[in-house]
């Protein structure tokens, strides 16, 4: 079933963030109402569309897109959302530069849910989160944080940690807590697409360890919460099953371009280039059925490639019960390939967290005390 | 006194230590229901888990964000 559903209205993005990996940033298109139609008769109106559905608006920065087409487009997914007895969650991924009072009274009244895409406070956003002239982007970002917070819309952050931030978890969690965001999303400077460097290669696993358990003492303390940290708890307490892990289902997540072009799995992979696996399109929503593109040799080649990869995971890494397998893109854009177990954001965000958090239960619970 | 660290060998695997704590984690959850007056779910617990079931897969957590 499809439960989330990306949607590229624009490829082009107003800043150029140095860890970046969209190749196709400085593209000005914009999508076009028949792909849009599309998306709505094939994808939308289909019966593998979960009865709740999330459509992010993303890859690209969405708020280039200008407001007029998003009622539009709302307008017509809505109809289809009240023919087809389905709920449309839209959320925008955004550096919310372009946040103002006329998109706060849009986001109001679409109810649609808002991830900001910050760093920190100021020496660690303006680190990596650049304008094409290399100058620091925060202060224009507080601005748009300032008007959701103005508007009383809720929003949650997602940070990319690099080898400045994990230096200074208390700064870090200051910011947040200072600023109302008290749901925040870690990624991490890594190796993908068009981003070939990680400033997370020659990172000390001890230094990532000490920030995590730093985090872990401020999430126990304050208000505050860590979407990874949440992810793994939920497994740990049975809440959740590893194999919901969507990144390695086809279609569960669905990716489509500006023009169309449809791609699953990770929404990483979608724009960038490979010999085995072409560009990652399996199909074009406009020119090709639904069952089409299912039926793709591509994307069943693509899935039993990512399945001996998350099969191996199972046989090798004793971390698998709580990870499920791995992300496919970082195997793919790390490794070379699908069939393949440890990233580094395995190395990171799985192991050395996850590890982290199960020590933080022993703690607790006070088990294999020595 | 410092106890010296067991072998690797004696060292309780990843699963063991989960399904540990998962027992752990549910006779808490049974004593704490128990233990209310009215059997009603913290409210914060509630929020908290339809924060995370409803942004769970929708919560893009993919990629680095331009």
């Amino acid at each position: 079933m499809i439960r989330l559903l990306v949607i590229q209205s624009t490829p082009f993005c107003n800043i150029d963030c140095e860890y970046c990996y969209l190749p196709d940033r400085s593209n000005t298109n914009k999508i076009s109402l028949d792909v849009i139609e599309a998306i709505g008769s094939k994808i939308l109106s289909s019966n593998i569309v979960a009865k709740e559905i999330t459509i992010v608006w993303h890859a690209g920065e969405p708020l280039v897109y200008p407001i007029s087409l998003y009622e539009e487009v709302f307008t017509f997914f809505n109809h289809i959302a009240v023919e087809k007895s389905i709920k449309i969650t839209h959320s925008f991924q955004t550096n919310a530069i372009l946040l103002n009072d006329s998109w706060c009274s849009f986001i109001k009244k679409w109810e649609v849910e808002i991830g900001v895409s910050i760093d920190g406070p100021e020496r660690m956003h303006n680190y990596k989160r650049l304008t094409r002239k290399k100058k620091g982007t925060f202060s224009k970002v507080m601005n748009g944080v300032k008007h959701l917070n103005r508007w009383s819309i809720p929003f949650h952050v997602i940070s990319v940690l690099t080898d400045l931030s994990i230096k200074f978890p208390d700064e870090l969690c200051e910011f947040y807590l200072s600023n109302g965001m008290f749901r925040v999303g870690f990624n991490i400077d890594e190796i993908e697409g068009y981003n070939k460097t990680s400033s997370f290669e020659n990172i000390e696993k001890s230094v990532f360890s000490e920030f995590i358990n730093r985090i872990i003492t401020w999430t126990k303390s304050t208000p505050l919460e860590i979407r990874e940290f949440k992810h793994i708890r939920y497994l740990i307490e049975g809440k959740r099953s590893i194999t919901d892990a969507s990144q390695r289902d086809p279609l569960a997540i669905v990716v489509v371009d500006y023009q169309g072009n449809v791609s699953s799995f990770s929404p990483e992979l979608l724009g960038n280039k490979s010999q085995e696996y072409g560009d990652f399109v399996y199909g074009n929503i406009v020119s090709d059925t639904l069952d089409k593109i299912i039926d793709s040799p591509l994307l069943k080649k693509t899935h039993k490639d990512i399945l001996l990869g998350v099969n191996r995971c199972k046989t090798e890494c004793k971390y698998y019960l709580i990870c499920g397998g791995g992300e496919p893109s970082n195997k793919f854009f790390e490794n070379k390939s699908f069939d393949s177990t440890i990233t580094t954001y395995c190395e990171n965000m799985k192991i050395i967290l996850g590890e982290a958090i199960v020590s933080d239960y022993e703690r607790d619970y006070q088990i294999f005390e020595v | 006194m410092h106890q010296e660290k067991l072998p690797a060998s004696s060292e309780p695997s990843v699963a063991e230590r989960l399904a540990s704590i998962r027992e752990k984690f549910q006779n808490n959850q049974v004593s704490t229901d128990e233990s209310s007056d009215n059997h009603e779910l913290d409210k914060s617990t509630i929020e908290s888990v339809e924060w995370s079931n409803h942004g769970f897969s929708n919560w893009n957590n993919w990629g680095n964000y331009g």
